[in-house]
């Protein structure tokens, strides 16, 4: 209830201390100060995290960075014996470096706060850009004729949509993110009817792509799901066999669990109210273990490599050294221990 | 005694800096009202401790200061409080002061999400337990600050090792809990306990109570997992330098800490607030107040399902003698406290009874024994909900 909605005095506060405790990571003189620093800032960004609604990252961030990755560091820093005068080394070398940095951080930033306008600023070229980006041929749908073109063209002047001037039609569709797919070539707003239809005839068809070719360049149009996952998501694709393809009863009776929303739908409350959301945890086992579980399993495996690869490199077992073998030293016979040799 | 303190009586009326206020002072009290008892049960404990110890020993313990010696820990605590601090001089004072005051606070943060009772909590957080865990992996700070703000090689020596032997053991208690969670659906406490109405986990999950038992053991330092702080062989390791009111708050901030772990154990699997079904004094209820049953079945919603439609004996009672809405007693902080006076008198037992654990011991130990039995149950345990149970 005391969730945050906008940026405020506490947020504001938070972010500058982050900013601060980021910039002594740098400038600290000992390397412990430092660590230090970075705790505090993992600190910051987690309760950020926990004012704006994200309770699980927040408290994960918390026991993953501060409770393990930073100890890490402490224990190396620690062990190093690293004189305090050695720091003072010019910093202005890594300016070059810092730009490149702050650009690609910007960039992804950029892209992160408008995933559908992104393309938009790099006008000159995205046609050309967006098409070398994707792969066609996994993607493309025969074309019977319909014309996307012609279907705009005979809504622009209907309450669907309203255009100032043709020319800035292309800007206009990259920049636009559109929540309806075409099935046979028809635009359906209701997703949910079309989904159905394609989750019973193709088990593969999630989401539906659609080129089309205007006579002024090559437009991509991206149709979302209800989840909002983007083009590139559909590398995942190949994982849906993990899932079996839903029927009718399964899509339309799938929920959280615990949701008003359906008393709403029929009728039995005056407004929405939901009697429990899904929770963080819900919403990223959904996704993770239904629609990203391979990426999950390789992600997994990577760390798997990473956790068992430092001991492989660095074990080094000697013969000479004498080692405690407990389960010999419990299985001992005290009647054979001593003997004498006569 | 069940109480249910509700805080949504402030969320209406932020109107002014001054009901901000008032809900500070609210929670203020609330808290101090949780957090003073756990003190005093944190100082009777190192009697408790000292006592017990004694007897297993053929000995007295302490019985000069107070009637049985019950006077000892507040001449420990007056002790502790008019000694001389002492900052070490090339110490980083600001970390060696600080340091202390992170293990304690932490031990006692973690107390915010226990629950005593059915609905005695103070914060009845979702992610309950995933606090207690973040809590936990906090604290280990305390005593890396500790150690290497000293100054001195063995309080180093003996922070690193004690961080070590934590952050090792850590990794076995969280995937027992997350078996425990798969069990109970829900990282909430209050659920957790919930989930064990029927049979408490310590029952099913046998191995995983003796190993949570012994992690938790290893994770406060306590013996024989107490090499780091131990006095012969690291000359009590990271608080040596510490003094008085800095040692002070080590000390309660381990006992505090020894506490919460007992307290989550008891919660985890010894079934928190819930008695046991012999005991009941639901049952001596109806015993008293001739309830029979046909008024139970009257209530009781009786479904396909053998374990719906269950009803506590206050309903029934509440709709025949309501008066008893007025002196509701529920024995079920007593159940609670009664198990963590169990888990906590094994800690002491176990104090008394082994030698010490050497150091490589204890980490081949916990990497090389726990963590592979405790994944090993968890894809147990995940097994057996896939194809034996009907979710």
């Amino acid at each position: 209830m005391l969730l945050l909605e906008s940026i405020n005095f506490f947020v504001l506060l938070v972010s500058l201390f982050l900013i601060f405790s980021a910039i002594m990571v740098i400038l600290a003189p000992n390397p412990v100060h430092s660590v230090f620093f970075l705790i505090l800032v993992v600190l910051c960004l987690s309760s950020l995290f926990l004012s704006f609604g994200i309770d699980f990252l927040g408290i994960l961030l918390i026991v993953v960075y501060v409770g393990a990755i930073a100890v890490l560091f402490l224990f190396v820093v620690m062990m190093l014996n690293v004189r305090v005068d050695q720091t003072k080394e010019s910093l202005i070398r890594y300016f070059p470096v810092m730009i490149l940095l702050v650009f690609f951080a910007s960039f992804e930033i950029y892209y992160f706060m408008d995933p559908s306008s992104f393309l938009s600023y790099f006008n000159l070229f995205y046609d050309f850009w967006v098409i070398s980006f994707c792969d066609p041929n996994v993607f493309i749908y025969p074309d019977d004729g319909f014309s996307f073109y012609k279907f705009l063209r005979d809504s622009i002047d209907s309450d669907l949509l309203t255009l100032h001037s043709e020319q800035n039609l292309l800007a206009m569709l990259a920049s636009t993110q559109y929540t309806g797919i075409f099935v046979d070539n028809v635009y359906n707003p209701d997703f949910r009817l079309n989904a159905v239809a394609q989750f019973n005839t193709l088990s593969l068809n999630s989401l539906i792509f659609h080129y089309e070719y205007l006579s002024r360049g090559d437009v991509f149009i991206t149709v979302f799901n209800d989840l909002g996952v983007e083009w590139w998501t559909l590398l995942c694709k190949l994982y849906i066999p993990f899932r079996s393809p839903l029927s009718l009863d399964e899509v339309f009776d799938f929920q959280f669990p615990s949701s008003g929303l359906d008393l709403y739908m029929a009728g039995f409350l005056d407004k929405p109210y939901l009697l429990s959301e899904p929770t963080n945890i819900d919403a990223f086992g959904f996704l993770i273990y239904n629609y990203f579980a391979l990426p999950f399993i390789l992600v997994s495996i990577i760390l798997l490599i990473a956790m068992i690869g430092p001991i492989v490199l660095t074990l080094d077992h000697k013969k000479s050294i004498k080692r405690q073998d407990i389960q010999c030293q419990v299985e001992r016979d005290f009647n054979r221990t001593i003997s004498l040799k006569i | 005694m069940t109480f249910n303190l509700s805080y949504n009586f402030f969320y209406n009326s932020f109107d002014n800096l001054l009901s901000i206020v008032y809900l500070f002072i609210y929670f203020f009290v609330e808290f101090l009202l949780f957090i003073v008892p756990i003190l005093i049960a944190m100082a009777f404990f190192t009697l408790v401790e000292r006592k017990v110890m004694a007897t297993m020993q053929r000995r007295r313990g302490p019985n000069v200061v107070g009637f049985y010696g019950l006077l000892q820990p507040f001449a420990d605590a007056l002790k502790l409080l008019i000694k001389e601090s002492i900052i070490p001089s090339k110490a980083n004072s600001i970390l060696f002061v600080l340091a202390p005051i992170i293990t304690l606070s932490l031990s006692m943060i973690g107390w915010a999400v226990m629950p005593l009772g059915e609905g005695s909590v103070m914060v009845d957080a979702n992610l309950g337990l995933l606090f207690i865990f973040a809590v936990s992996s906090l604290s280990v700070y305390g005593i890396i600050i500790a150690g290497w703000s000293s100054n001195s090689k063995y309080a180093f020596l003996g922070s690193l090792r004690s961080a070590a032997q934590m952050i090792s053991y850590e990794v076995s208690i969280g995937l027992i809990l997350i078996s425990i969670v798969m069990c109970s659906g829900s990282l909430n406490l209050s659920a957790i306990v919930n989930a064990q109405r029927y049979v408490w986990f310590c029952i099913p999950m046998l191995p995983m109570f003796i190993l949570f038992m012994v992690s938790i053991l290893a994770e406060t330092n306590r013996p024989p997992f107490d090499l780091p702080e131990a006095e012969a062989e690291l000359v009590s390791g990271y608080n040596v330098e510490y003094a008085a009111v800095g040692f002070a708050f080590f000390f309660i901030g381990e006992y505090v800490n020894i506490l919460l772990m007992s307290a989550l154990c008891v919660i985890l699997f010894l079934g928190g607030w819930l008695p046991l079904p012999f005991l009941d004094i639901n049952n001596l209820y109806m015993f008293f107040f001739k309830v029979t049953k046909e008024a139970i079945l009257a209530r009781k919603d009786l479904s396909e399902d053998l374990f719906s439609g269950s009803i506590t004996i206050e309903e029934v009672l509440l709709d025949y003698y309501p008066f008893l809405a007025y002196i509701g007693f529920s024995p079920s902080p007593f159940w609670f406290i009664g198990k963590l006076l169990f888990v906590v008198f094994f800690f002491v037992w176990v104090r008394a009874s082994f030698p010490r654990f050497r150091y490589d011991q204890l980490m081949s130990l916990g990497w090389k024994v726990f963590l592979p039995l405790s994944l090993i149950w968890v894809i147990f345990v995940s097994l057996v909900i896939l194809f034996c149970v009907v979710l």
